[in-house]
């Protein structure tokens, strides 16, 4: 029976509607049947314990070496600092080799924050909704699939950090900068150091200070400028602007809230100086946010509101 | 948009779930409330396209349900005051794990390697693929030209092994006459 069970588990994992159904089915037979699913699915929900509080800092051996199995045995060392330890990623290194792509996802949940340390010492944090992917063989690789994430990396000229966001890369040889990637296009925001933004095409050099916006499907590029310390300030909790439109405020506080946030259109392109602490009271903040923008934020089915408030003084 | 179809199909199959989490030992309160949950929880999610609603409705029940499972048996332990682990529960900003949360989850890591170790380097492989890499086991049959029910018994050895290594260590780690930690022996005193 828990071989059974296994089985449901396993095959629940990517579990079509039938799938469920014939499963409710053959948990009604006997109660007994729930006992054994439930202590399998606990055991297995604690293995992602395991996987995903541990720090690892160390990068997978060679793959190549050797033909023996114990030869190619998993090695890792740990980490120091575990008290002080932020969420790390996991690293287990390959027993084989395999026509497998060495390129892992890491996610966040939405409105949950991440920090990933990477083995050169290089930090990425990943705002909610976010998606990248990481490779175990080229720590100096990242691809941001959609989200928000803030890049720290360490200097190496010999070997810059490329991240990858769709068919556009950012060059970074040690650096701070944010970037998001939405259905509209990318953004980077260099905080520290400089980018080169696709170095085989437009090649635009960023410093920091400065900001890029791209367009899907246009090669033109907007540059503008933004002071450092307002870049990639959601990963405080606290979201700083500076003459900022009520359309981006909105977009920011989707992400790190992760529920949907818009603008009216007729208030849209207002502007905002300031900074919004997020907290957890949702009401509370969004009373805030309707006192601080001079809006009034209504929640509907699919989100929070923002729109213009009619009793406003002149 | 996705979101409100969500919903629709939510409602549409709202007795099916309580059915579905009947029979997976909830009382009919429980499970209303937990239905309850889930629908609000819909509200949060920000657009993605859900390719199979109903499926994706089941795994978010069982998976609220599976937590609430959880905390009531941390909560459990917790009382009878033999660990200091920090609650879990959803942390959203700030996700560290205590010292000895790390260490705990050290040991686990290494035991299951062990284990995978101990297994057909095939097999090890494709668990890690499916289980950690979240590799679909179609895609896996096919990187290795193997049919899909091949996949299925690799896995099912695989997560055998692990998942009896993990109750081993559930049972070892909640053994009051462990001797390494000091305050297991008050407990062992009562």
């Amino acid at each position: 029976m828990r071989a059974d069970a296994i089985d449901w588990h396993i095959r629940l994992r990517e579990g079509r509607a039938e799938d469920w159904e014939a499963f409710t089915r053959w948990l009604e037979q006997d109660q007994a049947h729930n006992a054994a699913y439930e202590a399998v699915a606990l055991e297995d929900a604690a293995l992602d314990e395991a996987f995903s509080a541990t720090p690892i800092v160390q990068a997978p051996a060679n793959d190549d070496e050797g033909v023996l199995p114990s030869a190619r045995r998993a090695r890792w060392t740990w980490g120091i600092g575990a008290v002080a330890a932020l969420m790390l990623v996991t690293l287990l290194s390959r027993l084989m080799l395999a026509p497998s792509s060495s390129l892992y996802p890491v996610e966040t949940a939405p409105g949950a924050m991440r920090v990933v340390a990477l083995p050169d010492g290089s930090e990425v944090t990943l705002n909610g909704g976010t998606r990248i992917l990481l490779d175990r063989k080229n720590v100096r690789y990242a691809a941001l699939e959609r989200g928000e994430a803030r890049f720290r990396v360490v200097h190496d000229e010999s070997n810059p950090f490329v991240v990858h966001a769709g068919d556009d890369q950012v060059l970074d040889v040690g650096t701070v900068f944010n970037m998001v990637r939405d259905a509209g296009g990318l953004i980077v925001e260099v905080s520290e150091g400089a980018v080169r933004f696709n170095p085989d095409r437009q090649a635009v050099d960023l410093t920091a200070g400065q900001t890029l916006r791209a367009r899907n499907g246009s090669a033109a590029v907007q540059i503008s400028r933004k002071a450092p310390e307002l870049i990639g300030s959601w990963k405080t909790g606290r979201l700083s602007y500076h003459d900022e439109t009520f359309a981006t405020i909105a977009a920011d506080l989707s992400r790190s809230l992760g529920i949907r946030v818009t603008a009216s259109p007729d208030i849209a392109s207002r502007r905002f100086t300031g900074a919004i602490l997020i907290e957890q009271d949702r009401e509370q903040l969004f009373r805030r946010i309707s006192a601080l923008l001079g809006v009034n934020a209504t929640r509907g089915a699919t989100g929070w509101q923002l729109s213009a408030d009619d009793r406003a003084a002149r | 948009m996705a979101e409100l179809g969500l919903k629709q199909v939510f409602l549409m199959m709202q007795p099916e779930l309580l059915r579905f989490l009947a029979a997976r030992g909830m009382n009919i309160a429980d499970a209303e409330d937990l239905a309850q949950d889930l629908f609000l929880k819909l509200e949060s999610l920000v657009d993605a396209p859900i390719a199979q609603p109903k499926s994706y409705l089941y795994q978010m029940a069982n998976n609220l349900l599976l937590d609430r499972r959880r905390a009531e048996l941390r909560r459990a332990r917790r009382d009878e005051a033999w660990t200091e682990a920090q609650s879990g529960g959803a942390i959203d900003v700030d996700e560290r794990p205590s010292a000895e949360q790390v260490l705990i989850a050290r040991d686990r890591l290494r035991q299951i390697n062990a284990v995978l170790g101990a297994l057909p380097e095939r097999t090890a492989e494709i668990f890690r693929r499916f289980r950690i890499d979240g590799v679909s086991q179609r895609k896996i049959a096919s990187d290795f030209g193997i049919s899909l029910s091949a996949v299925e018994k690799h896995l099912q050895r695989a997560y055998r092994a692990v998942l009896n290594a993990q109750r081993q260590i559930d049972a070892e780690s909640i053994d009051p006459r462990r001797p390494s930690d000091q305050k297991e022996d008050h407990v062992a005193q009562d």
